[in-house]
């Protein structure tokens, strides 16, 4: 033993520094918690996908199909074909390195195949060697990959490490979207039976009750009338809230997740006081009442399955246009495919704001407005009675979810409205908000508590720009229009930011709203007391 | 007792006080892979490079602790910056706070360099003292940030049902005060870690 003893010349001589790896070696390791766990074969059964069984990423033998090869390698030749944008995405990118440092991931954890150039390249490797001549003939050079059952894995790994935020895309020259390429990464996957249970859980539930939780339709209204009733006390106006009211003006969209979580609940219940409050003729769906889709962060073929529902309940309840709440990628679905996957909506009318008279030309097509325009507009007519004071114990910066933001542009509509509604409003670094916002890093399904470390990771820009804020003006309320962050931002800013709370948009409308015939507010919609007017002049 | 930075090795190091940050902080960085070492030195803007940002603030506040004593409160602040990044990236335990021993080779190649090939033993123990108590120091702030990450986790899960139980009448005792609960989940978590590090002769920390 004494003479292993290192002498202390040799302790110092230790290299900190992780050894050099090439890019093309796709080693990984499923270390508790950076990944999610695997889909349960009742979700997969449900929904009659491929390769039902357990298993987990750690496990040595992810018993895949003897001919799993030849399924990714056909699905691959099959969407090379279908999707012409991704046959571009694997031809066109010059490796300009343009987007290596946009992603909060890679940011944030440091790992190279966190850019999103490597990761497409963990697909376009394989796209090589398989679908091009230099591939074929000289793979080394060509900078081609054999698909082997450790390139899955990796595919695995940094596909369900990629929220598909598209912060990279707005850095492309070349306008590639990387995001896609983790959309047809996670489709080839799923061929084979890999993936997530904090994605396919919700879209079995959704196909089956119609939203994300699996609530029934008499658990649905029980929710509904908990609202209501929650509403009463604090504000001393019973709301009227209509479920399946057939003939209504309006169908009205929410993520289920506003139902029993917070802060979202909180923001329905400021969505259900405007919409009373102006007198909107809408109603509730017991059935289509999720406007989340996991299908997105599924397969192309999923996002038309559980997005159908939409329509068809909008036909069966004979509504003139749809209302949708605040949430994320439910609007990526429904501005960019629900159009062509489940449309023509011509069966709808092109939407018009029946209180103020206003066309919403934007949704002509999809004919579907986002509660925030719809809103906005109703301030900018002053149809409604705001006291911006009842917000002043907070201090608020916006976030912009991923989805609204680089998907629909929906960037002025929340501001203005916070500003009606705020009295101290303080915007983050213009390199972090607005297209360039950065993700919760938690999106498209990675939401999950035993991927805490990598959300916590991904996550950490976001954060960093927050604590700026919350440093230099006292910000605590960080207000944002998508559910997954109302889930997971929390979390976040209890690890990197203690100090600051998370809200929705209509959570704060809802405070600042004069309904009539309220009484005296004691409390905010959190239940927190407000101080009384008299005192605060005192003070 | 301690010399308190009057020493000549002390006052030779204070001079190098740039260079050692700088060399310090680049064998920090290349913990990391090798592209990333780069784009941390690099990006100098905080909000496209928190971590190297975050790193590049805190190193002098560190240097200045272990070559003249400083109070435990910067102390703590800086270096809880940088091990709450490193509490939740790709390191083990150990990896984690690593990086506050490699300040020792540091300083003695620079010492071989300017000449001091066998400075003052005292002087030298004194030194590596302060840095290992800075590793102590560094060891509890990244069980403080492992402990809070599971506080976190069970938390998350509550705020998902929130409303559910509410609605059932059975948000936990622990939650509701008015009804014989102890408040405990709804207390926010503290956020300055409660340093338990006995009385340091040389960085002057004090007990709360």
């Amino acid at each position: 033993m004494a003479e292993q003893t290192p002498k202390p010349e040799q302790l110092l001589q230790i290299d900190y520094r992780p050894p050099a790896k090439d890019w093309r070696d796709p080693t990984v390791e499923f270390r508790k918690g950076v990944f999610c766990y695997s889909a349960a074969p009742k979700n997969l059964e449900y929904l009659g996908l491929p390769n039902p069984r357990k298993w987990q990423p750690y496990d040595e033998d992810w018993k895949l199909p003897p001919n799993w090869k030849q399924i990714i390698l056909e699905g691959m030749r099959d969407r090379l074909q279908k999707f012409r944008s991704f046959r571009l995405f694997m031809d066109i990118c010059v490796r300009c390195g343009a987007c290596a440092d946009k992603c909060h991931f890679y940011i944030g954890s440091g790992d190279p195949k966190n850019m999103p150039v490597l990761r497409a390249e963990l697909l376009r490797s394989v796209y090589r060697r398989y679908f091009t001549l230099a591939g074929r003939l000289f793979p080394a050079l060509a900078g081609a990959r054999d698909l082997t059952l450790q390139v899955l894995k990796e595919w695995f790994y940094y596909f369900y490490q990629c929220t598909e935020c598209r912060r990279c895309s707005v850095f492309c020259p070349y306008g590639i979207d990387t995001a896609e390429v983790s959309m047809i990464g996670r489709e080839l996957l799923t061929l084979v039976g890999c993936n997530i249970n904090w994605v396919l859980e919700p879209v079995a539930n959704s196909y089956r009750t119609g939203n994300h939780l699996g609530i029934q339709p008499h658990g649905f209204k029980d929710s509904i009338e908990f609202a209501v009733d929650e509403l009463a006390e604090i504000t001393g106006v019973r709301v009227e809230a209509p479920i399946n009211k057939k003939g209504a003006e309006v169908l009205l969209l929410v993520p289920s997740a506003d139902y029993f979580g917070t802060p979202h609940y909180f923001t329905l219940l400021g969505t259900l006081m405007v919409l009373h409050e102006i007198g909107l003729d809408y109603t509730f769906s017991a059935f289509a009442s999720e406007g989340g889709n996991f299908g997105l962060f599924t397969s192309h073929e999923m996002i038309k399955r559980i997005n159908a529902k939409i329509y068809e309940e909008a036909k069966r309840l004979k509504v003139k246009w749809i209302l949708g709440a605040e949430c994320g990628h439910m609007w990526r679905v429904l501005h960019q495919y629900m159009d062509t996957m489940n449309g023509p909506a011509d069966f709808l009318e092109e939407p018009v704001s029946p209180i103020t008279g206003t066309r919403f030309e934007n949704a002509k097509s999809t004919r579907t407005v986002h509660i925030c325009e719809f809103t906005a507009d109703l301030i900018h007519h002053r149809k409604l009675a705001l006291d911006a004071s009842r917000n002043d114990h907070w201090t608020v910066t916006f976030h912009d979810s991923c989805n609204p933001s680089r998907a629909m542009g929906l960037i002025e509509e929340p501001r203005y409205i916070l500003k009606n509604v705020c009295n101290h409003f303080h915007e983050m670094p213009e390199s972090t908000i607005r297209e360039q916002t950065f993700c919760c890093g938690s999106g498209s399904g990675l939401g999950t508590d035993e991927n805490f470390e990598m959300r916590m990771r991904g996550g950490f820009p976001r954060a960093n720009a927050v604590k700026y804020v919350r440093d230099r003006f006292g910000v605590n309320l960080l207000a944002c229009i998508c559910a997954i962050d109302k889930a997971t931002l929390p979390a976040l800013l209890e690890y990197w930011v203690p100090g600051v709370e998370v809200a929705g948009v209509h959570e704060l409308v809802g405070n600042a709203l004069i309904m009539k015939g309220e009484k005296e507010r004691g409390t905010d919609l959190r239940g927190e007391a407000l101080t009384p007017k008299e005192e605060l002049v005192h003070a | 007792m301690e010399d308190q930075g009057a020493h000549p090795v002390m006052e030779a190091l204070a001079a190098k006080r740039s260079a050692i940050i700088q060399e310090w902080l680049a064998r920090t960085f290349h913990t990391y892979p090798e592209h990333t070492a780069r784009f941390l030195l690099q990006e100098t803007d905080p909000f496209r490079n928190p971590v190297g940002s975050t790193l590049t603030a805190a190193f002098p506040v560190l240097i200045d602790a272990v070559l003249g004593g400083a109070d435990a409160a910067p102390v703590t602040g800086a270096l809880d910056g940088i091990v709450r990044i490193r509490a939740v990236q790709d390191f083990t335990a150990a990896q984690a706070v690593a990086f506050i021993f490699l300040l020792k080779p540091v300083i003695r190649d620079l010492l071989k360099n300017a000449g001091q090939a066998a400075p003052d033993r005292d002087a030298l123990a004194v030194l590596e003292r302060r840095i290992d108590e800075l590793a102590l120091l560094a060891f509890d702030l990244f069980m403080k940030c492992r402990e809070r990450l599971y506080e976190i986790r069970v938390r998350e899960a509550r705020r998902r049902v929130k409303i559910l139980l509410k609605r059932r009448g059975v948000e936990g005792r622990n939650a509701d005060p008015e009804n014989g609960g102890n408040g405990e989940a709804n207390r926010p978590i503290p956020d300055s870690p409660v340093l338990r590090f006995p009385d340091s002769p040389t960085l002057g920390w004090k007990r709360p």
